[in-house]
């Protein structure tokens, strides 16, 4: 991402945030909060597929915003990357952990059943979710920071700590899997009317 | 990748962005709850500048103190002077106001 005018303006709102935060502002505490937690826990539920330990992890990321914010430099990475680079390290470690101990991936919550579009529309967001999960979590972050929390490739090569092309090669992996994975299910989804 | 299987995907990805995860109300409550736990203290001294309108309104209150204290503790001759030197000596306004306190006196 080059920097540009609204990167600038976050990045400064950012910081007289958790200035603020670090100076004993209330107000700045509660829209710090409802500003970046349910970004944070939205990426944390897409790479985890697991409510509970986005939950967790969400919790976690925040407590380490508010441990760093006395030290906060206005200058460093927005707070939203130098986050986004907290929670993919905490999901890397979850998954770890998953993997070596086997553990079950309970499902996302469903929303209430409804109409025919309704059911669709679930059907589809499962079979993208279970898709996710078959990833290699490098490429799964990848896609899920850019496709589905719409950030550019340079800010997610600063999140993934790795260059532009790298990103690149793994969000094009990651989408040619995710195609191959969901092969077999373009009739169920109604795909082949679109 | 074809045409017909990006586009696929893309339909995807754009119905998974428009309902996204989303985090409970009691949730960000506890989230918020557990950043103020988190805050360092706000010294009373700064919460009592916020209640009186910042340094701006600060600075009116200390001009207000030491004027105040100025006016109580000078003698009525410095203060009169100084009212002379502010509105000049011979100024048609305080020739025209009539105190009385000749009369007062007797």
């Amino acid at each position: 991402m080059t920097p540009n005018h609204d990167d600038s303006a976050l990045r400064d709102r950012d910081a007289i945030l958790l200035r603020r935060y670090a100076a004993g502002d209330p107000a700045a505490a509660r829209l710090l909060t409802r500003s970046l937690a349910p970004r944070v826990y939205s990426h944390a539920a897409r790479v985890l597929g697991n409510p509970a330990e986005a939950e967790d992890v969400t919790q976690e990321a925040m407590m380490r915003l508010w441990k760093i914010a006395p030290k906060w430099d206005g200058a460093q990475a927005q707070a939203s990357t130098w986050l986004y680079r907290v929670t993919a390290n905490l999901c890397t470690d979850k998954l770890r952990a998953r993997r070596d101990t086997d553990a079950e991936i309970p499902d996302l919550p469903d929303p209430a059943p409804g109409p025919e579009a309704r059911m669709q529309r679930v059907a589809r967001e499962d079979a993208l979710q279970d898709a996710l999960a078959q990833l290699p979590a490098r490429q799964r972050q990848a896609v899920v920071l850019r496709h589905l929390d719409g950030l550019g490739n340079a800010e997610i090569a600063e999140i993934l700590e790795v260059g532009v092309e790298a990103v690149e090669s793994l969000i094009a992996r990651g989408k040619k899997a995710l195609v191959a994975v969901l092969a077999g299910k373009r009739e169920e989804l109604g795909f082949e009317d679109d | 990748m074809t045409d017909h299987e990006d586009n696929s995907l893309d339909l995807l990805f754009a119905a998974a962005r428009a309902n996204p995860p989303v985090l409970s109300g009691d949730r960000i409550a506890l989230l918020e709850q557990q950043a103020l736990d988190a805050q360092p203290f706000e010294p009373v001294w700064r919460r009592a500048v916020a209640v009186i309108g910042g340094l701006p309104g600060l600075g009116g209150l200390v001009a207000s103190v030491v004027l105040g204290l100025w006016i109580g503790v000078a003698s009525p001759d410095v203060i009169g002077l100084q009212v002379d030197a502010l509105l000049g000596a011979d100024s048609e306004l305080l020739q025209s106001v009539d105190f009385g306190w000749e009369q007062d006196e007797g």
